[in-house]
């Protein structure tokens, strides 16, 4: 572990050095990898023991020291997002989310806010997504005072000043107008629609009309309403002194306007809504095609899944493992062992099952090919998920996968920065900081049968919905509709979906 | 954790004519394994990718011929029956030596023993490879990096260049601009080698054979023109020591030759690429500077930092005072043979490219005649220095910029570039912008949205 204690060595090996044995061999060289004999490696999680600490004005802070390099990373989550937008103001959060940064404070002008964070050799962001926003600050040591001043400011009392944001919503116009440019893109979001329907806040587009009918106010309002510090996490990394930090974090958190909206009052993270308002989402299974024109068809196949898993069920577990086997970024991923290593049909191909965190989401496997494969191509994909499902799995692709999963699991709290951002995560998302140490025995306990049993029970061959975006002349290789390669290793009859209109995201013709 | 990787300084600018995207497919291939990772039978397996090859080259033979023979004529369907008839058998012959095959080997023994972000990349100069594994099997990555340094096998060959064929598909051919800029490289960079496409010419692709590679090889991935770097929680002496017994035994090569080419020679500047597309409206700008380790180098840095990020003035004045462009950009890239100096502008609503080069030009001309305030260089000092240790913090980072900096010249240069930006003075920038972006020396791009495609 790199942490507060241990400092980083360099070699640097230039290998033309005179005194080499050029040519000779090394007899104390093994003839394989596997002769060499290892220890165990040791996965030691930290605890969040003496790492978290509450300011009297609410936010919990996680910190982390690490005085390798002058610098201190501050990175503030909140439970806001598009879950929180009113009817026909979709893009309010997420507007609201990226101009508390940039559209000044109360005090100071915009430019001049600007000016002052780049001259303090400062980074400041703020953001709002889907489920949560917040900011970050990333500051040299010798400036940390001024820039965490100038920090809780923008996070208390923005601007939100008329020129930032009729500026950023002229910039939204503009890269809604650029929708319909890259077929990843059209992909992308076609297959959320095919999820979950247009109706739920997680698919609600952005449109024109939106973006027109926010205002300064709805800002102002929205901001004091949920950017409320009772509900602030924050997270502290880097070269600071702990007790010096902690007094000036209760200084700057102590004058915070009083919550005097009636509206607001829910002293804890706001509840993401779901099952969503409105009629049932998504599709049901089917083949469907939005006409691109690209020589590389982009292809998406999965399924809803039935529901979400809590944080302590063990399906996720063995599910885990079954995806990296099937299409994870480790070296067993089967999805690429067949399609690019053994065919040469793709150069990437990745599956993934999302359990979600406040809704159930999906199976999703997804692959770039040659528009005149990907009839093969998907034939070779479902071979894969029916394999999967139907066979165990070899004992040393488990035994790979297990440790695959267990160093990225190191890794992940392989810094300051890591270890206090995963603890104010944890808290964010409501799950418990002790699921890491039962991720780890988790993935360790996982058999060859536990596998065969989430393919079979979570991968629901029935039930999947394709999405080609590409040249429908060479999908098809020029057959009738019904008569298609693709249509026959689907088992549907295509459907072809209109583009989109960039500005309104309706279906034109 | 350690972060350990290696750099050969050759890249894409080393490939030859008709030889386009080799040193890319040598990245690929240096995945395939050696005489004993990733194979069965390795004696076999050899007899078995020698037959491919050599049908590999009847193929070509015949094909040529075909092309000259006559449509239709019965030579040419003679011709043609005999091609597809070697194709079936060089499918037949991969089958089989698939079969002795293992594939994926390199990769398993480093997944197995819990290793993550193992990688590589091709850039114009050099190739870097690198992986993170932890500490306690860091003689792991000794015993497989010098095995496939000492005896690779290229196996798989026909069937990687299919691979690359669909990474070129993906990253140019089916991107918005792919296309356009390695169109606009080729116009910059005319006969200088860095006017070699990194991912290969298709027709290049499509006839390159194993023996290419082997001599790309040997050629370049000799001791001497390669280096390594580890960096982690790790007792350097037990490393040096793993390094001698598995490396010092690979046979010397004489160090690389100094590559540097002047770039003026290669060119004949002022042209303007014009082109539509179903991609944002912009405008590119292009200008020969200085290679990597020229004084000039720094000031150029600077000089772009005053120009980029929110309080810079392309943000400025492009973006939020005359409300022309959506984005705006400005590098120095100082590489190993030649430099090169880059604007680019992405339009907003109607704005046409021409416009924006004018905005580009007046920046310009505002830059060389009127003094740079002293606080505004302080604060592009404060943020590009402050910039230069985040880049220290993560592992992987910290190692692959040590790589690509000793391959373009020397290593130490992370160490030194903070000082030297925190050195420059304002009338240093506007003597490089004086001297550099001349408007006689540049190569412009007008890319222009279909009008059919805007809404």
């Amino acid at each position: 572990m790199k942490n507060e204690s241990s400092s980083i060595l360099l070699i640097f090996l230039a290998f033309a050095c005179p005194g080499g044995l050029g040519g000779q061999v090394e007899e104390d060289i093994p003839a394989h990898p596997r002769a060499l004999i290892f220890g165990p490696v040791s996965v030691a999680l930290p605890s969040v023991e003496g790492r978290v600490v509450q300011l009297e004005a609410g936010p919990l802070v996680f910190l982390a020291e690490d005085h390798t390099l002058p610098l201190v990373e501050i990175a503030l989550a909140l439970r806001v997002g598009s879950f929180l937008d009113p009817p026909g103001k979709v893009g309010l959060a997420s507007l609201t989310g990226a101009l508390v940064r940039r559209a000044g404070t109360t005090e100071i002008e915009a430019a001049e806010l600007d000016v002052r964070i780049d001259h303090l050799g400062a980074r400041l962001d703020s953001f709002a997504g889907i489920t949560r926003g917040g900011a970050s600050l990333s500051a040299p040591t010798w400036v940390l005072d001024e820039a965490l001043e100038l920090f809780v400011e923008i996070l208390r009392e923005p601007g939100f000043q008329m020129e930032q944001l009729r500026a950023a919503k002229e910039n939204l116009r503009e890269s809604m107008r650029r929708r319909n440019e890259d077929p990843l893109e059209i992909l992308e979001r076609e297959w959320e629609w095919l999820m979950f329907g247009d109706r739920h806040f997680s698919t609600l587009p952005l449109t024109l009309e939106s973006v027109e009918a926010i205002t300064r106010q709805d800002l102002v309002t929205h901001h004091r309403r949920h950017w409320r510090p009772e509900d602030m996490l924050v997270a502290v990394s880097g070269d600071f002194d702990r007790k010096k930090l902690i007094a000036r974090l209760e200084e700057l958190f102590s004058d915070w306007p009083p919550n005097d909206d009636p509206a607001s009052g829910q002293a804890a993270l706001a509840p993401v809504p779901w099952p969503p308002a409105g009629p049932p989402a998504g599709v049901g299974p089917g083949l469907f095609h939005v006409e691109a024109d690209t020589p590389q068809a982009k292809v998406a196949l999965g399924h809803r899944a039935a529901s979400r898993l809590d944080w302590a069920d063990p399906d996720r577990f063995a599910l885990d493992v079954a995806l990296e086997i099937l299409g994870g970024t480790g070296a067993i991923s089967r999805l690429a062992g067949r399609l690019r290593t053994a065919e040469g049909l793709v150069y990437r191909a990745s599956a993934v099952f999302e359990v979600g965190t406040f809704w159930p989401e999906y199976f999703h496997a997804f692959f770039d090919t040659d528009s005149r494969n990907a009839a093969r191509a998907i034939d070779l994909a479902l071979e894969e998920i029916e394999r999967l499902r139907t066979q165990s799995i070899h004992p040393r692709e488990l035994e790979v996968v297990k440790q695959t999963l267990l160093s990225r699991l190191r890794l992940s709290f392989d810094t300051a920065e890591e270890i206090s951002g995963r603890f104010a995560e944890d808290q964010l998302l409501g799950r418990p900081h002790s699921y890491w140490e039962s991720y780890r025995k988790g993935i360790e306990q996982v058999t060859i049968d536990d596998v065969r049993r989430a393919a079979r029970q979570f991968l629901l061959p029935d039930k999947l919905v394709f999405l080609v975006v590409g040249r429908w002349a060479e999908l098809s290789a020029g057959e009738p509709v019904g008569e298609s390669e693709l249509e026959r290793v689907t088992g549907h009859r295509v459907i072809h979906l209109p583009l989109r209109d960039p500005l309104t995201m309706k279906m034109v013709n | 954790m350690v972060a350990a990787g290696w750099v050969a300084r050759a890249g894409s600018a080393d490939d030859e004519a008709g030889l386009t995207g080799l040193s890319h497919l040598m990245e690929h291939l240096l995945f395939k394994g050696s005489r004993v990772i990733g194979t069965r039978d390795i004696e076999e397996e050899l007899l078995l990718l020698d037959r491919q090859d050599r049908l590999f080259d009847e193929i070509l033979r015949w094909r040529g011929k075909a092309l000259r023979a006559e449509v239709g004529s019965r030579k040419r369907d003679k011709l043609e029956q005999q091609i597809r008839d070697s194709e079936g058998e060089l499918r037949d012959l991969r089958r089989r030596a698939r079969s002795l095959a293992a594939l994926g080997e390199y990769s398993l023994h480093y997944s197995e023993n819990g290793a993550t972000q193992l990688n590589a990349h091709t850039l114009h100069d050099l190739t870097i490879f690198y992986v993170t594994l932890p500490t306690e099997r860091i003689e792991l990555w000794f015993w497989l990096e010098s095995d496939h340094l000492l005896q690779p096998v290229f196996r798989e060959f026909y069937k990687e260049v299919q691979v690359v064929r669909e990474e070129r598909r993906m990253r140019v051919d089916s991107t918005p601009t792919g296309l356009l800029d390695e169109r606009l490289r080729q116009r910059f960079w005319q006969s200088h080698p860095y006017a070699s496409p990194t991912l290969g010419l298709p027709a290049d692709l499509d006839r390159l054979r194993r023996e290419d590679a082997y001599s790309f090889f040997s050629t370049h991935y000799g001791p001497g023109n390669l280096t390594a770097a580890l960096i982690g929680n790790f007792d350097p002496k037990a490393v040096r020591q793993l390094a001698q017994k598995y490396f010092g035994h690979l046979p010397a090569t004489p160090p690389t030759p100094d590559k540097t080419l002047p770039l003026e020679t290669h060119r004949a500047p002022g042209e303007t690429l014009d082109a539509s597309c179903v991609c944002p409206t912009q405008t590119q700008v292009l200008y020969p500077t200085v290679p990597f380790g020229h004084p000039d180098s720094t000031p150029l840095d600077v000089l772009a930092g005053i120009l980029n990020g929110r309080t810079g003035r392309l943000y400025r004045s492009l973006v939020l005072g005359r409300e022309i462009a959506f984005a705006t950009s400005a590098a120095q890239n100082s590489l190993h043979r030649a430099g090169y100096f880059s604007f680019a502008a992405e339009a907003k609503g109607e704005t046409t490219p021409e416009s924006l080069l004018v905005a580009w030009d007046s920046e310009l001309l505002r830059l060389t005649t009127e003094p740079i305030p002293e606080s505004e260089l302080e604060k592009v000092q404060n943020r590009l220095t402050a910039d230069a240790f985040r880049r220290l913090k993560d592992p992987v980072s910290l190692l692959q910029q040590m790589l690509v900096f000793d391959a373009l010249g020397d290593w130490r240069h992370l160490n030194r570039w903070p000082a030297e930006v925190l050195g420059v003075e304002p009338e240093e920038i506007q003597e490089v912008a004086r001297r550099y972006l001349k408007p006689t020396d540049r190569t412009v791009a007008f890319y222009r949205r279909s009008e059919a495609e805007y809404p």
